[in-house]
């Protein structure tokens, strides 16, 4: 099954372009139009908590992350029962709450499709505001391997790391235009260098759940056809987009990396933060010795610019909780 | 092939045709070197070619000889220490030309920049089979410019200890591409489409573990160049984005959009990290300076 999402593009299918291109004329019709008042209509929709009374972690509560969920359309109550259970929003809100923001980021869980014809969370500057899509919850189930892998990738590893991966990705989108991060590099690489720098600084089950998880998912993309063509499509289709993404050239021109770029940054800021709980990368083979051998140094590039534009607005002392904190439950590590 | 090479040159050149009157006017200045003082914190050095014997093409030393000649008395490196004169690096950096035994030399944290002998035969070969004369001769001038500041970058981003997010190399061709912008059309012309002609032409299949390399490839590099370009002169390089010859234009629709966004967020940076190390004044002088002598630049 191909998916849809802004996060990704989906290759010689080429749906992600246009994604964007859906998502921006989307929310400027729909979200930018009504911002001013997004936020007191969306509290106006959300739902009643009907799940499991939520225990919040003590010491962490930041208003600065208010969550909603908005009705499920019926292809998306398990999506929703299932999140609400996990109590993901909730959760994730705490799990930023040592950020203080200018202005409050929404976390709200919604129907994606057919409005955004998006299926992967996304922030929406519009409305500052970072987007669960239900759909994601099928998507990573359908995506997850139902064995481990040769590299030793098991289907829990794939579904907390596509959805750790995301989540944090968005968040870094978030955060650079909130924070007014200065971003010389290109951004759609940046906000993965903040996904896979976030979850380095937490314990070696979490890193190499999430690091894992989230290299196997562009790997599986990669093998999926992700990466730019290398031979001209013999009948280029109609739609313009799609023509672009099956041309040998014009594929390179997405904002994105390619599904294996990015696969390679991720392995390698796993194994330069931390050698010696990734060095299975470099002996299996997974990360070639060439690129392992300047990932310490690409790590603490990461390390002074994270320093310097995002820690000042970190709070130390709950940013020290929400390390202690476990945040993904047994079956949910590798 | 539906994007031959030959087509997109064709294409490439179309912003020069939209912006042909200020190029005319350009090509009748009056070339004088600027007469800024170098930045005593910069140190150039042309070090005379190495002989190696396990190179692949056994006339390379000569042709490295004859680059070295050339650059002695054209004296590249020495404008480029006039250019930088308004940046006040809190230590020296060394820019070379020198034998690396491959196209380029890392840069290493303290250690000197270096732009090798292998590029710029490269540029050279590359520019050599290009037939249009005023193509060959923005690739040439086009390709050394952005080689000399996306080497430079890497320094600049050490010395002043400038966060970089995203991946270090585009970084260093966002701004290169950036400076560029910021000269008058005649130089930001040639540059920028220099640099990307070369790229598209230079560029090769990508496959597998080759995505493994912290440098991007030549297709994604000239797309970056073309996206800054756009982003920060719409007018100037607006060519790109329409259909030409029933072929879908040069950048692409969904890319461009994101064009003006991309230049802002490069310039937002610039602003923030390197800005308070360079002077104002001298900034202008810079700006004014007649860049590039008679006949380098692309009409």
């Amino acid at each position: 099954m191909r998916m849809k999402w802004n996060l990704v593009r989906e290759g010689r299918s080429g749906g992600a372009a246009m994604n964007l291109v859906r998502l921006a004329a989307a929310l400027t019709l729909v979200l930018g139009v009504v911002a001013a008042t997004a936020t007191r209509a969306l509290a106006d929709d959300c739902l009643a908590d009907p799940g499991p009374k939520y225990r919040p972690v003590p010491g962490l509560q930041n208003s600065g992350f208010p969550v909603c969920y908005l009705a499920p359309n019926d292809a998306n109550k398990p999506a929703y029962t299932a999140l609400q259970a996990r109590h993901i929003l909730e959760a994730y809100s705490q799990f930023l709450s040592p950020l203080h923001l200018t202005h409050p980021l929404v976390l709200v869980a919604l129907n994606c499709q057919p409005n955004f014809n998006s299926d992967s969370p996304f922030y929406s500057p519009a409305d500052r505001a970072l987007h669960f899509c239900y759909e994601w919850y099928r998507d990573v189930l359908g995506a997850a391997p139902t064995a481990t892998t040769p590299e030793g990738v098991t289907r829990e590893n794939v579904i907390t790391g596509m959805w750790a991966g995301t989540l944090l990705h968005e968040t870094g989108h978030a955060l650079f235009d909130m924070l007014d991060v200065p971003v010389f590099g290109r951004e759609e690489d940046a906000a993965d260098e903040v996904a896979a720098f976030i979850a380095l600084q937490f314990n070696k089950d979490i890193q190499r759940t999430i690091i894992k998880g989230f290299a196997y998912f562009w790997q599986m993309e990669a093998k999926l056809g992700a990466d730019p063509p290398t031979a001209n499509d013999p009948n280029p289709p109609k739609d313009a987009i799609q023509r672009c993404l099956n041309d040998p050239l014009c594929a390179y021109s997405d904002e994105h990396g390619t599904a294996s770029q990015r696969l390679y940054n991720t392995l390698c800021l796993g194994y330069g933060g931390d050698p010696d709980t990734f060095k299975d990368f470099v002996q299996k083979g997974w990360l070639p010795k060439t690129r392992a051998d300047d990932c310490a140094r690409e790590y603490q590039q990461l390390k002074l610019a994270f320093s310097k534009t995002i820690m000042p607005f970190v709070d130390l002392d709950m940013m020290k909780k929400v390390q202690a904190t476990q945040w993904l439950q047994p079956q949910e590590l590798q | 092939m539906r994007h031959s090479n030959t087509a997109r040159r064709r294409s490439l050149c179309i912003a020069l045709a939209l912006g042909l009157w200020p190029a005319l006017a350009a090509g009748t200045a009056i070339a004088q070197a600027p007469t800024l003082a170098p930045n005593p914190q910069i140190q150039v050095e042309y070090i005379q070619p190495k002989h190696n014997s396990a190179a692949a093409d056994p006339n390379q030393y000569n042709d490295f000889t004859t680059i070295y000649a050339w650059l002695r008395v054209r004296q590249p490196l020495e404008e480029i220490q006039k250019f930088l004169a308004p940046l006040r690096l809190p230590r020296p950096i060394k820019l070379q030309v020198d034998t690396c035994g491959a196209e380029r030399r890392a840069y290493v944290s303290g250690g000197p920049v270096t732009v090798c002998y292998e590029l710029i035969d490269k540029i050279e070969k590359t520019a050599s089979g290009i037939t249009d004369g005023d193509t060959k001769q923005m690739v040439i001038v086009g390709t050394f410019t952005e080689v000399v500041l996306h080497e430079l970058a890497y320094a600049i981003f050490d010395v002043l200890q400038v966060p970089v997010w995203g991946r270090e190399d585009d970084a260093a061709d966002r701004l290169t591409a950036f400076v560029m912008m910021q000269f008058p059309e005649n130089v930001a012309r040639t540059t920028i489409i220099g640099a990307a002609e070369f790229f598209l032409v230079s560029r090769k299949t990508w496959t597998g573990a080759a995505f493994a390399n912290t440098r991007s490839p030549d297709a994604q590099r000239f797309y970056n160049f073309l996206c800054i370009a756009y982003g920060g002169d719409s007018l100037d390089f607006g060519g790109w984005t329409e259909a030409q010859n029933g072929q879908d234009p040069l950048l692409p629709d969904f890319r461009a959009k994101q064009c003006a966004r991309e230049y802002g967020q490069v310039r937002d940076a610039f602003s923030m990290r390197i800005m308070p190390y360079v002077d104002p004044d001298l900034l202008l002088q810079v700006k004014a300076a007649q860049w590039f002598r008679q006949g380098e630049l692309g009409r």
